[in-house]
């Protein structure tokens, strides 16, 4: 009995190894198809995030998680992407930059994560740099436009007459200051690229699921196995008419075939607190 | 079913004692230990003028006291669910009312009910014991404890050791429920701790209705989205001393249960019923319905009306998919109106993050990189509810990847496949064991509420992140150990 159990489980356990093993080889084999692949970083400070605001009450809002969100979401986007293939070279388009880029923010920080990833190393860098600098570049074109178009706002004719001040020559005043002096965001850093394929992380994680994989068939197998036996065990039981585990039968020999006796017999097992 | 007269029982192995009373230096040392710390605290208060007060006071009779609170929780077992439900129920009421730092007294109430109870259990042998009939269903779950340690797709990060530590502790308040001693006493005082709670949130949470959600956010300061929300019908949705309507419709759900099944008084199974139900009305919450019809349902099945049962989960089924056929919503304020049944209110789209190609599918994308554990990246969720007037609660909407809402989703998302079927191979065999058990002795009400439970947890799972969250799944897992526990000392009903 204790061979034939000893047989299962090393069968079971050559199962689990051989099944981490296969994991860990379909980790080499995906290395292998995806190529080569380098992971560079560029960081973007979100300086202001609502110019309006600004124009029309002259207070400064705090850049919000809601604002990376929306600075995440505008990088990303084809105008961005198609400026930075611009800078790149001729022979790229936005469409070819959206599956290298991703842009997200950086926790509870005013900065926004520009990542390129591409077969080559250079090329990683020049990527996430390009779009970043574009993302930059676009914003302030767009409150360059906004404050511009500003400043041509006629000015009301008497505003004295209307019981209020000139609001104008305040939005004015205000979009002048910002077409000039103020950055909408600021490339910060960006990082050395880290080579991501071929990795070892792809093939251990693998080898881990399927490592994981063997451990969860074993026990299945095991939870099916005493499951036939026990519909054995009750097909026999079923001649004697007690139909319950060893124990059970054992038990009501033991106490004179009643339900109550074995009930109480079971009680009297339970756990003692003192 | 046979009748609980003709209940063939099934005999469990002989349990090692635990013993509770402790070595005889225990009283006089916790004295000792504790008349030292108040001595060291009021030296240090002398000798440091500038220290805070609060500090020393803290450092002085924090000590002694959780010393103190160890040695009645070891010794005292029924204690222990009074604590579990008061200190769950109340912490998100307490830190707006008092600080913020109660919240760690859940994390210091878990680690001393692991020391005081777990450890006890495990030197004894009781672990082993009470685990022993449910050991393949233990096993996937295991399983699924060791992907999350190991995190083949992530990295070992904020994220992972939030999302891990949430689902560790749940494991933990499991198995402190299970290996609890004399679980029939435990399950008892279980019972009257939840009936006492709820019937205190029954009322608070129709006083806060009748309060109005102005008066709840300008004058009581709640938050608008967070402990006060609204229904799709402009209703008002309250959440007593909860941080939102969802974690108390889960309790009134679980006390449900317990009337239902657990409860041997007719005056604590009114309690509370009446109370699950005033609170399920508070709260407005359509999945609480839903499994209090399942619960129902377990019901017909114990007294033996298997077709009573089954033209009513029929028709339930039926109703629901006109339901949610018929009833349209809009995923995000502003998006056009879909049909419930396609969009889900959105879960379609949030689930369909969890699988983000073929890889991910296999090994996930990591603990915690999307759903529950990616919150912690994000600024302010670690502060406590309070009402601000300069800022609106941020939306959690389909499409944002910390909106995972739902436990398998969350699960394939963070280790992958092999973690999704360990989980349901898990909950499979732990329902397989209880059915058996419910079959052989028809007459243990605490097995019929642990399968009651786990069914509406597992219904709860799908449309919800709750199996790792604070403190649905601490009070469903906790209450679900003890359940477990008293099923298998085979008490008659309580």
């Amino acid at each position: 009995m204790s061979r034939r159990m000893s047989r299962r489980t090393v069968v079971l356990a050559a199962v689990v190894v051989l099944l981490g093993i296969v994991g860990a080889a379909a980790g080499v084999v995906v290395n292998r198809v995806r190529g080569p692949e380098w992971s560079a970083e560029t960081g973007v400070m979100i300086r202001l995030a609502s110019p309006d605001i600004v124009l029309l009450t002259g207070l400064t809002p705090t850049v919000e998680l809601e604002d990376l969100i929306d600075a995440a979401a505008v990088a990303k986007s084809q105008v961005v992407l198609a400026r930075a293939a611009t800078k790149l070279g001729s022979w790229w388009t936005g469409a070819d930059l959206t599956e290298q880029i991703t842009v997200e923010p950086v926790g509870s920080s005013h900065i926004i994560k520009v990542t390129a990833k591409t077969p080559d190393r250079d090329l990683s860098i020049r990527t996430a740099d390009a779009v970043a600098a574009a993302y930059v570049e676009v914003t302030q074109e767009q409150l360059r436009a906004t404050t511009d178009a500003l400043q041509t706002v006629p000015r009301p004719p008497d505003p004295g007459r209307q019981g209020g001040s000139d609001v104008t020559a305040d939005v004015r005043s205000r979009a002048v200051i910002l077409g000039q002096d103020v950055a909408m965001a600021e490339i910060i850093h960006t990082d050395e690229p880290a080579q991501t394929s071929p990795s070892i992380t792809t093939p251990v994680a693998l080898g881990i699921v399927g490592v994981a994989a063997g451990v969860l068939g074993a026990v299945v197998v095991t939870l099916l196995r005493p499951a036939a036996g026990s519909r054995r065990r009750r097909a026999a039981a079923d001649g004697n008419g007690y139909g319950g585990t060893p124990q059970a039968d054992a038990l009501q020999h033991a106490n004179g075939h009643t339900n109550g006796a074995a009930r109480r017999t079971d009680d009297a097992t339970d756990p003692v607190s003192t | 079913v046979t009748a609980p007269a003709e209940a063939r029982p099934e005999p469990t192995a002989t349990e090692p004692a635990v013993e509770t009373a402790g070595p005889r230096w225990a009283v006089p040392a916790v004295a000792a230990i504790g008349l030292t710390a108040v001595a060291v605290g009021t030296a240090a208060a002398a000798a440091l003028p500038g220290a805070p007060a609060g500090l020393v006071v803290a450092a002085a009779l924090g000590l002694p006291l959780v010393l103190v609170v160890g040695l009645l929780l070891h010794r005292h077992q029924w204690l222990v669910p009074w604590g579990a439900i008061l200190i769950f129920s109340t912490s998100a009421e307490l830190r707006l009312r008092v600080s913020p730092e109660v919240g760690v007294l859940k994390d210091l109430y878990l680690y001393l009910l692991v020391v005081v109870v777990g450890l006890p259990a495990l030197r004894s042998g009781l672990l082993r014991a009470r685990l022993r009939p449910i050991a393949a269903p233990m096993a996937a779950v295991g399983i699924l404890a060791a992907l999350y340690v190991l995190d083949p797709a992530g990295a070992h990060g904020t994220s992972w050791l939030f999302g891990t530590r949430l689902l560790f502790s749940v494991f933990a308040l499991f198995l402190i429920g299970l290996v609890c001693v004399r679980p029939e006493q435990v399950s008892a005082h279980l019972v009257r701790a939840t009936a006492a709670v709820l019937a205190f949130e029954a009322v608070f949470s129709w006083a806060q209705q009748f309060a109005g959600e102005d008066a709840l956010v300008y004058g009581w300061g709640y938050q608008y989205g967070a402990q006060v929300r609204g229904t799709s019908g402009g209703g008002l949705r309250t959440s007593g001393t909860f941080e939102d309507p969802f974690q108390l419709a889960a309790l009134a759900v679980l006390g449900v249960a317990l009337g239902l099944f657990v409860a041997r008084r007719w005056q604590m199974r009114a309690v509370l019923i009446v109370s699950g139900i005033a609170v399920l009305g508070a709260t407005s919450v359509r999945t609480a319905w839903l499994q209090v019809a399942v619960l129902l349902v377990f019901l017909a099945l114990r007294r033996g009306w298997w077709r009573q049962a089954l033209t009513l989960g029929a028709v339930g089924a039926v109703a629901g998919v006109y339901l949610l056929a018929t009833t349209t919503t809009s995923d995000r304020p502003g998006a056009p109106e879909v049909p419930l049944l396609f969009g889900l209110n959105g879960r379609s789209t949030a689930w369909a993050q969890a699988v983000q190609g073929p890889l991910s599918f296999v090994a996930g994308n990591g603990v915690g990189a999307l759903g529950i554990g990616s919150t912690r990246q994000s600024a302010g969720v670690s502060a406590p509810p309070a009402y601000d007037p300069n800022s609106a609660p941020t939306a959690l909407y389909a499409g944002n990847s910390a909106f995972l809402d739902s436990t398998y989703a969350q699960v394939q998302s963070d280790v992958g496949i092999v973690g999704s079927l360990a989980l349901v191979a898990g909950l499979a065999g732990l329902v397989a064991v209880l059915v058996r058990r419910c079959r052989r002795d028809p007459g243990n009400g605490a097995a019929w509420a642990a399968l009651a439970v786990l069914a509406v947890a597992i219904v709860d799972w799908v449309g919800r992140s709750s199996l790792a969250s604070y403190t649905t799944g601490f009070l469903t897992m906790y209450v679900l150990g003890v359940l477990v526990a008293a099923s298998l000392a085979r008490e008659r009903p309580l």
